[in-house]
């Protein structure tokens, strides 16, 4: 089913991958074996297509045929101003925040080594070169698919966050996790390992940005390992180029009683795919995610989720919600698995669409899988136009056709950000949506 | 001059052609008036109100609609609204998601602003608001709710009515806002609409009963029968109605056309 790699394609990628192990000669043995078996798996199974179920509504060959360029040597440049200032500074200037620029490390570690006890958000790197806190405990033991761009992150992967909470550690401000594709034409592979102790609470904040009109593909994975209690919120948040390709892999492994409250808002970009995986490995847990895209021009957004419900009275809640305007597709998976044994599962699925445009194209695709018999499972999903008596109505009052169908729409959004329990958090987000639903009325998608 | 002139007005749904809905209905509404529309079920009240409203989904095939001497049929229905026109639903429109005051004050702002006035701040605009809601025995919870969420029936169309007060058009087509309400609410409702009579502002109220004219004594009252105007005369013929029913003034329509 997948595309087979030509011999000139895998002598590139191969010499590639050479180069790269060169590279990183400070990384430790135990890596360079990971990183070896996944390039391999790679080579093994090369692209994969549409005939594939998981990508049968994503067609990835345009990104295939992009060369995987190195990131520029040196210390990476990037102009501000290249970049929504809304989502580069959220969180405002005293926010923790760890900057990365087409995969290296920029900015934003604090210095020295941090205490055992203390919460740690540091460069991967920097982890993985001392092989320290824990780092190979978690990275690479979570993912549950192996698909191309998965294997391809953690053949090439340069950098990205190591963060690790304490047991009983509260972090009462969001860490912030900023990831920039900047070099036209470059490809990153940004990868994020999250380990949060017994008990911890944190909320984290993963943000990746593009530059118009520059073409860059990302492919980011991100392991979290949530010990038993842990309560983790974390929030990912893409607005990559309008040319851009982003794929992002999360991998959820949650431990008895741990609870997982994942967001995703995904605002632009030319190819978006969010593989997300919840791995409900023990009693008790909870699971929220709640999914908000926003697809135009000729834009492309995927979302694909597995909960995955592997031991009894664990809840499950996930609600996705999207709206397409132009020639844009949405594509929207949730599978929701409940094994053998895990009894009295409480999940929920709902995915709703709001269609502008006759051009526009929405995939919705719900599917249960349950092998227990004492279980609480539903999903709905719709695919409309905004409600055009909601329409007359506020139109009938002197509120503008334009100003109406905006109207509709945030209200129809905004609900998505609810989620977030910090109020300036919400807020900030909630002025980036507002502002990207008033650019879908001047490109004239809402008319 | 006449508020609002309808002239031989024909109109028929956009989706079914070639089957008129009104077929050649005038009337004329000066300002300062109450005028009642009655009529059976299908007779084309609605259609009436929402053709004046500028709802999507009809097409006017002949006549004209002048409202203040110019003819209303181009223009969308939020220029209709800043011009001055109100349409009270019928059943009035969930919108969840958007808090009532929020959707209440962007459109007296849109309104304000085509009228070249200032806008009013929340502040201000709330304090306002709440004072009108109170006089109409409208919960303030309600003001923060989404727009008719989870509304009763008697709420629905007291929020109309806050919304008319509040919008202060010239012209107000009120759609079965009696429908749904109990004695005492109609009653209030009812009130409030005769509390909203103005020398300058029209009113055309479009109800199946006549004990709302008890509250809202009507100026002209006139009886719609498949598309056309069949009957027209003062309150007493709304009583007549109310007694013999509206079969007795389609009847008396073409007995009158025979003798033409």
């Amino acid at each position: 089913m997948n595309q087979a790699l030509s011999t000139t394609d895998r002598n590139t990628y191969a010499t590639g991958f050479a180069h790269a192990l060169e590279q990183d000669t400070g990384f430790p043995a135990w890596l360079t074996s990971v990183r070896r078996t996944a390039f391999d798996a790679f080579l093994e199974q090369g692209w994969p297509t549409t005939k594939e179920e998981d990508w049968r509504f994503t067609d990835v060959s345009p990104i295939t045929r992009l060369a995987l360029l190195p990131p520029p040597a040196g210390k990476p440049q990037f102009a501000r101003d290249d970049f929504a200032p809304g989502l580069l500074g959220l969180g405002g200037e005293e926010a923790r925040r760890l900057l990365f620029v087409d995969g290296s490390y920029h900015s934003g570690a604090a210095k020295g080594r941090p205490r055992p006890d203390d919460l740690w958000a540091i460069p991967l790197s920097s982890a993985l070169a001392e092989d320290t806190g824990g780092v190979g405990n978690v990275l690479g033991h979570h993912l549950r698919s192996q698909n191309a761009f998965v294997a391809l992150n953690t053949a090439f992967m340069t950098d990205g966050a190591f963060i690790r909470i304490p047991a009983g550690f509260t972090s009462e401000s969001p860490i912030y996790v900023v990831f920039l594709a900047s070099a036209d034409g470059s490809a990153s592979f940004p990868r994020t390992v999250v380990w949060a102790g017994e008990g911890s609470q944190a909320t984290l904040v993963e943000i990746h940005l593009g530059a118009d009109p520059r073409a860059t593909l990302s492919s980011a994975v991100t392991e979290i390992l949530l010990e038993p209690g842990a309560r983790l919120a974390y929030h990912g948040i893409q607005k990559i180029s309008q040319a851009g390709s982003h794929l992002g892999h999360l991998a959820v492994t949650q431990k008895a009683g741990s609870s997982f409250s994942g967001s995703s808002l995904s605002l632009d970009g030319r190819m978006v795919r969010n593989d997300v995986h919840a791995f409900l490995a023990e009693e008790g847990c909870a699971c929220n995610l709640d999914g908000l895209y926003l697809a135009s021009g000729i834009g492309h957004i995927d979302n694909h989720t597995t909960i995955d419900h592997r031991a009894p009275r664990s809840t499950s809640r996930e609600v996705y919600k999207g709206v397409v305007s132009d020639r844009a597709r949405a594509v929207f998976s949730g599978r929701i698995v409940v094994r053998p044994g895990a009894q009295q599962t409480d999940a929920r699925q709902t995915n709703r669409n709001i269609v502008l445009s006759d051009g526009a194209l929405v995939h919705s695709k719900p599917h249960l899988e349950i092998f227990a018999n004492d279980v609480k499972c539903s999903h709905g999903a719709t695919t409309g136009r905004l409600n055009p008596d909601a329409l007359f109505y506020l139109r009938s009052r002197g509120i503008g056709e334009k100003e109406a169908n905006q109207l509709l729409i945030r209200a129809f959004m905004l609900e998505g950000l609810d989620c977030i329990a910090q109020n300036s958090l919400r807020t900030e987000l909630e002025s980036v949506l507002v502002q990207r639903i008033e650019s879908l009325a001047s490109t004239g998608a809402v008319a | 001059m006449s508020l609002l002139s309808i002239k031989n007005l024909q109109v028929e749904a956009t989706g079914n052609p070639g089957k008129p809905i009104l077929r050649g209905l005038s009337l004329d509404v000066a300002a300062g008036e109450v005028c009642a529309i009655m009529g059976p079920n299908g007779s084309g009240k609605s259609t009436l109100a929402n053709v004046i409203a500028g709802r999507d989904g009809y097409s006017v095939t002949a006549g004209e609609i002048l409202y203040q001497g110019k003819d209303l049929c181009s223009l969308p229905p939020e220029e209709r609204a800043r011009e001055g026109i109100f349409l009270g639903f019928q059943h009035p429109v969930e919108i969840p998601g958007v808090a009532n005051t929020y959707f209440l004050r962007a459109a007296f702002n849109a309104i304000r602003k085509h009228r070249g006035e200032e806008e009013l701040d929340a502040m201000d605009f709330l304090a306002m608001v709440k004072k009108k809601a109170k006089s109409l025995g409208l919960s303030p919870d309600l003001l923060g709710r989404p727009v008719n969420e989870g509304f009763s029936g008697g709420e629905k169309k007291r929020n109309e009515i806050l919304q008319m007060s509040v919008l202060e058009p010239r012209l107000a087509v009120l759609d079965e806002t009696d429908s749904g309400l109990d004695i005492d609410a109609l009653r209030e409702v009812a009130g409030a609409v005769q509390a909203l009579r103005k020398p300058d502002r029209a009113i055309v109220v479009i109800t199946h009963h006549q004990r709302l004219l008890d509250y809202l004594v009507p100026d002209q009252v006139h009886v719609l029968s498949s598309g056309t105007i069949v009957a027209s005369g003062d309150r007493k013929l709304a009583i007549e109605l109310e007694k013999n029913g509206y079969g007795w003034a389609a009847g008396k329509a073409q007995a009158q056309e025979q003798v033409a």
